[in-house]
């Protein structure tokens, strides 16, 4: 007589089931008792395609000897490694400003030629604040890291 | 006097509006239609005192934006490097039987890839410690991977086969316009803007084109200008009708009117006007030094 | 395995930038350990960095792009420093002290040799330099003011001696007499200490981090304690217990040891007498306080007994700058400490049971 045990659920996809069968450590062990002989595949218990899958890709998501030892710096390297992050700010921070700067004087010279043209002619300073409706042109590229084959576009049809 | 007195709510309700919206005014600055008899006392005005007070011109800064990405400073690139070496070295280990499944082909040309470090071989002597591996990956280290791909990669010489097999070179940054410095055409300096400047006197004087301004808005008079100088092949985008400066010069004022050109290109019209697209940096060399001083913050940095 | 060595600072080889210049600067910048020094600029060698005490450090490997990003880094701040030591040449007349401590500060806060002496060395940088100051007063601020304000707030010295206290120096007391290693460290506030530990008069040490404006540079000491019992009020009274006035001190001699005062027994306005409860009497606390003077003290006449501190402060124009606080129990030294210092034994308070039962 033939004993079987075999726990073979149609298709475990939801990682909850599994869980729930590893509580009951039922799908852990899956094991068959034949003629009291105990099949055990090589990896503790999965043994069959489905689960093997989930087991699969429960393993990519999770730490368990995937993670690199920690990154131990010895004084001098961390005292290197906070100069670079210093040297960082440093930079970062004297680039704003020198961007500040200059957002602040095209705003002034925005200004002073509004000012100038309404003195000047009240028409043209009228003119130049109309809001026209436009569109962003398909034309405008984005800058990318290497250039395409032909750098300019000499074909001025318009999209 | 009656004038001003007239205009006075116009003139301060622009003003702290403008103060406001700094960078876009051109959309939210909106004025009052003006009324029957705002017009009256306007063309009044310009009719009579224009000329009286000085010429406006419409002045045109025409740039080309860069196509390639900007050149990053020396310590910048070094610092993202470094980072990014960090970061690999704290990555995690890639798991390589969840993308590659066992028995396939594809995981047959993966293992030809990557060879699998030295285990820790205890009848072994290692010179910078003893290896920690974990699922074929030195956990001391950074993992380096190498992935097969359809295409072979970097230069290997002539490759035989569809045009997919052939190797991905990247094209150069720099172009033939860089190398002979060819400062007419717009496939010079990639990573740059450029801005269009025009002589008249076969390149002893440089300056950006200069138009007259009667009663027609200044952009389109920069508009219209540049179809004249430079052909009608020329596709631009105009951001904003607003000027970005002025400029007082012995002509009048000038009103800064700036196009961007997208495709086409400039072809001079008059036999006498020479032009050359240049970056923010060449015009202070081209233009009088306390001229670029004045607009220099017009220029992009980059 | 090759490690890269980058020898960007040797002596030998091009111009030096102000982080390499001592003419000018003072040479407690420079890193202290000449071998760490070397291997911060020119690379570790092969047995891997000295620093390193594990018997693993031949296994050390450093992040990799490291040396090169450094070289960069250390070029941008060092320009960024010799900018800063231009600005403060231009305008040095025009400076005031804290200002100029301030730019001082900023010349050096981000020299890696600075950076590694505040690391590894803390107990013995120049406090006469602006940035280390500015570095013990950040790590004082981190800990020590905060466990002091703690324990004079919950000791209730606040504000049972003075009103309150806004804390500009550190103050570390030490009872120098002590053998035991228990007593002879610096005296955390608050601890409870027996009597033969306090026998003898303390070293006080004062660290003021920045320039004082119209300062005389002279310190009051007072200890005084809140809790002599006072049988004619049924409550307490204040006693003092140790004066020091016209005491001179700066960033760099900042320590009041007991042999100094022998030296200037002019200083001493109240000779030093431990506390010494009485059996039976509740914890009692001694209360260190340190003032700036306005002005140079003459004359000035204290009452033992009845001691007013709050009084004597504004009497003198005495600005407090910092406390500190230790507490003393009746214990089986006591009475050898009395003798030493000629008291008579002292008396014994008992509980005293109330005709009205208090439930």
């Amino acid at each position: 007589m033939k004993i079987s045990v075999q726990i073979n659920p149609p298709s475990i996809l939801c990682s909850s089931i599994m869980f729930a069968a590893r509580k009951t450590n039922l799908a852990a062990v899956a094991r068959t008792f034949a003629r009291g002989k105990k099949i055990q595949n090589k990896k503790q218990g999965v043994n069959n395609a489905s689960t093997q899958k989930v087991v699969n890709q429960l393993s990519a998501l999770s730490a368990t000897k995937k993670q690199p030892k920690l990154l131990k710096l010895c004084p001098e390297d961390l005292i290197k490694h906070k100069t670079i992050t210093n040297a960082w700010n440093v930079f970062q921070r004297k680039q704003r400003t020198k961007e500040a700067e200059i957002l602040a004087k095209q705003y002034e010279s925005i200004k002073d030629a509004m000012t100038e043209l309404k003195e000047l002619s009240p028409e043209l300073f009228e003119a130049a604040l109309k809001k026209e409706r436009k569109f962003f042109p398909l034309e405008y590229r984005v800058p990318v890291d290497y250039p395409p084959r032909n750098p300019w576009n000499y074909q001025v049809k318009k999209l | 006097m009656l004038r001003f007195t007239l205009r006075a709510p116009t003139f301060t309700r622009a003003l702290p509006l403008l103060k406001k919206y700094p960078v876009s005014t051109h959309r939210s600055c909106r004025t009052p239609k003006p009324t029957m008899f705002h017009k009256q006392v306007s063309r009044l005005y310009s009719t009579g005192s224009v000329q009286l007070l000085a010429k406006i011109l419409s002045t045109l800064l025409l740039l080309r934006p860069p196509v390639i990405t900007a050149d990053l400073p020396k310590f910048e690139s070094q610092y993202y490097n470094y980072q990014k070496e960090l970061w690999k070295r704290l990555m995690w280990t890639f798991p390589k039987w969840f993308y590659f499944r066992e028995g396939t082909l594809a995981e047959q040309r993966f293992r030809e890839l990557n060879k699998n470090p030295v285990h820790n071989n205890p009848n072994m002597e290692f010179i910078g410690g003893r290896p920690i591996i974990k699922h074929q990956r030195d956990l001391r280290f950074k993992q380096v991977l190498r992935l097969p791909k359809p295409y072979l990669e970097g230069e290997e010489g002539e490759v035989e086969g569809l045009e997919s097999d052939k190797p991905v070179v990247p094209n150069s940054r720099t172009t033939p316009a860089d190398a002979s410095n060819d400062t007419t055409s717009l496939e010079r300096k990639l990573a740059r803007t450029l801005y269009l400047v025009i002589s008249e006197d076969q390149g002893k004087l440089w300056a950006f084109p200069n138009f007259s301004c009667e009663n027609t808005p200044l952009h389109k008079v920069a508009e219209e200008g540049l179809y004249g100088l430079g052909g009608t092949e020329i596709n631009y985008f105009n951001v904003s009708p607003t000027p970005c400066h002025v400029q007082t010069s012995d002509k009048g004022k000038e009103f800064f009117i700036k196009l961007r050109i997208l495709s086409g290109s400039f072809v001079a019209q008059n036999k006498n006007t020479t032009f050359k697209w240049l970056t923010s940096e060449e015009l202070g060399e081209h233009l009088s030094k306390n001229y670029y001083e004045d607009i220099k913050h017009l220029m992009s940095a980059v | 395995m090759s490690r890269p060595v980058a020898r960007f600072l040797s002596s030998t080889s091009k111009a030096r930038g102000v982080w390499s210049e001592y003419a000018a600067r003072p040479s407690s910048l420079q890193l202290v350990d000449k071998t760490a020094r070397n291997e911060l600029f020119e690379g570790f060698s092969a047995s891997g960095p000295s620093s390193m005490k594990s018997n693993n450090k031949h296994n050390y490997t450093s992040p990799e792009l490291l040396d090169d990003t450094f070289k960069s880094a250390y070029e941008i701040l060092e320009q960024d420093a010799a900018r800063q030591y231009k600005f403060i040449e231009q305008n040095k007349d025009k400076l005031s002290a804290k200002q100029l401590e301030k730019a001082m500060v900023k010349t050096e806060q981000y020299n890696p040799e600075v950076m590694y002496n505040t690391r590894e060395f803390a107990d013995c940088l120049d406090r006469s330099v602006p940035v280390y100051r500015k570095f013990l007063k950040e790590k004082w601020e981190s800990y020590g003011q905060m466990i002091t304000m703690q324990r004079l707030e919950q000791l209730h010295v606040i504000p049972d001696t003075l009103p309150t206290l806004a804390p500009e120096t550190e103050v570390n007391v030490k009872f120098g007499h002590n053998d035991e290693a228990e007593f002879a460290d610096w005296v955390v506030p608050g601890t409870r200490l027996p009597a033969f530990a306090v026998s003898k008069p303390p070293t006080i040490e004062i660290q003021e981090f920045e320039p004082v404006e119209n300062g005389t540079g002279l310190y009051t000491v007072l200890v005084v304690n809140p809790d002599v019992p006072d049988l004619s009020c049924n409550g307490y009274s204040t006693a003092l217990h140790y004066a020091l006035v016209n005491v001179p001190l700066d960033f760099v001699n900042n320590t009041i040891t007991p042999l100094s005062l022998v030296e200037h027994p002019e200083r001493v306005l109240k000779p030093y007498m431990p506390l010494l409860p009485e059996k039976n009497v509740p914890t009692q606390r001694a209360c260190l306080w340190v003032f700036r003077q306005g002005h140079e003290l003459k004359d000035v006449g204290v009452s033992e007994s009845q001691f007013d501190i709050r009084a004597f402060a504004e009497e003198n124009q005495l600005h407090a700058v910092g406390a500190h606080v230790w507490r003393q129990d009746y214990d089986r030294s006591t009475n050898s400490v009395r003798a030493e210092y000629g008291l008579e034994k002292g008396r014994v308070f008992d509980q005293i049971r109330n005709a009205e039962p208090l439930l």
